[in-house]
């Protein structure tokens, strides 16, 4: 089989990294195509309400452009992206609780309110989303990242600025806790 | 498989489903496109901080210079210039006669004719005379 033609792959994170960098629009909106479905999935798992997913999804890339300079591929840039998620929902579950005054577990829960799809969801599904948003937050970004989106202890100790150790014993206190609520 | 490590798997089987039909739903597209609209606003509005203060800042340092021009020119007139005020300390410790020789020496640079008539004349002044002449003449 021919070697695949280089002009038709698609470019890298980083090459559209730079090309953003350097002015070019088309970079960005193409890194939100690829990124921006994982977002969504992370920020709703993480408890996003799903009425504001979107506005969410934008703000977290707009942050992420804003500090694309300090970015230096220490990591993937889809687990710095989600981290910077992390960060704009916990900022959007702190808005909720000052201006609507409800609990913050309250407040950043989903308020889907189509009862066919929450019955489709599956009650244990619900139960678990409930579960991992009462978690600490160290401890649901840890289990998000490794359970839902397949990040490695290494990349995710060093997206959340912590040891690949410290990020094993995270996750495995928040396996520990919603095994114990899902039972 | 032990029934811990079933829940482990069924517990990571249900984390990897999470969020997958809210982020379905979610118009990729047009999420694109907002995300490049407001990083254009961004651009602009940050252009336009910029702007705005550069020309402010262009505009004071002009003033600013215009200022330290006129008060500059008004202490010279004020004053004399910095050589004219040498001139006259250095006028204060000397003799009539020292004086005369001064203003021999400026006359060679003057019409003859006009020499000619002023020797005549300084024979005649008093040092205080000789001394105002000579600051007159250096302005």
């Amino acid at each position: 089989m021919p070697p695949a033609d280089p002009a038709v792959q698609p470019a890298e994170d980083a090459e559209l990294i730079a090309a953003w960098l350097a002015g070019e629009e088309r970079a960005a909106a193409e890194l939100v195509r690829r990124h921006a479905r994982a977002l969504a999935r992370f920020l709703a798992g993480a408890g996003a309400p799903e009425a504001d997913l979107d506005d969410l999804v934008q703000d977290t890339f707009i942050r992420a452009f804003r500090a694309m300079e300090g970015f230096r591929n220490q990591c993937q840039f889809r687990t710095w992206l989600l981290t910077i998620g992390g960060n704009a929902l916990k900022d959007l579950g702190r808005r909720l609780v000052r201006h609507r005054i409800v609990p913050l577990d309250e407040g950043v829960e989903s308020r889907d309110g189509n009862p066919h799809e929450r019955a489709e969801a599956g009650e244990t599904e619900d139960r678990l989303r409930r579960g991992i948003e009462r978690l600490p937050r160290m401890q649901r970004e840890v289990f998000l990242l490794r359970a839902q989106q397949g990040v490695e202890y290494d990349e995710i100790a060093v997206a959340l600025r912590t040891t690949p150790g410290a990020a094993r014993v995270h996750y495995h206190h928040a396996v520990k806790r919603l095994k114990e609520w899902l039972k | 498989m032990t029934d811990e490590e079933a829940r482990d798997i069924e517990l990571e089987r249900l984390a990897g489903r999470l969020g997958v039909r809210a982020a379905e739903r979610l118009d990729v597209e047009r999420t694109a496109a907002a995300v490049v609209e407001r990083l254009r606003a961004d651009r602009r509005s940050w252009r336009d901080r910029w702007i705005q203060p550069s020309w402010l800042r262009a505009a004071a340092l002009v003033v600013l210079m215009v200022g330290v021009g006129i008060v500059v020119r008004g202490r010279l007139l004020q004053h004399g210039t910095p050589d004219g005020h040498y001139v006259q300390e250095e006028l204060q410790g000397l003799t009539a006669d020292q004086l005369r020789e001064v203003l021999g020496g400026l006359d060679q640079t003057l019409n003859d004719a006009t020499i000619e008539s002023a020797d005549d004349d300084f024979g005649n002044l008093t040092t205080e005379q000789l001394r105002a002449l000579l600051q007159s003449l250096e302005g």
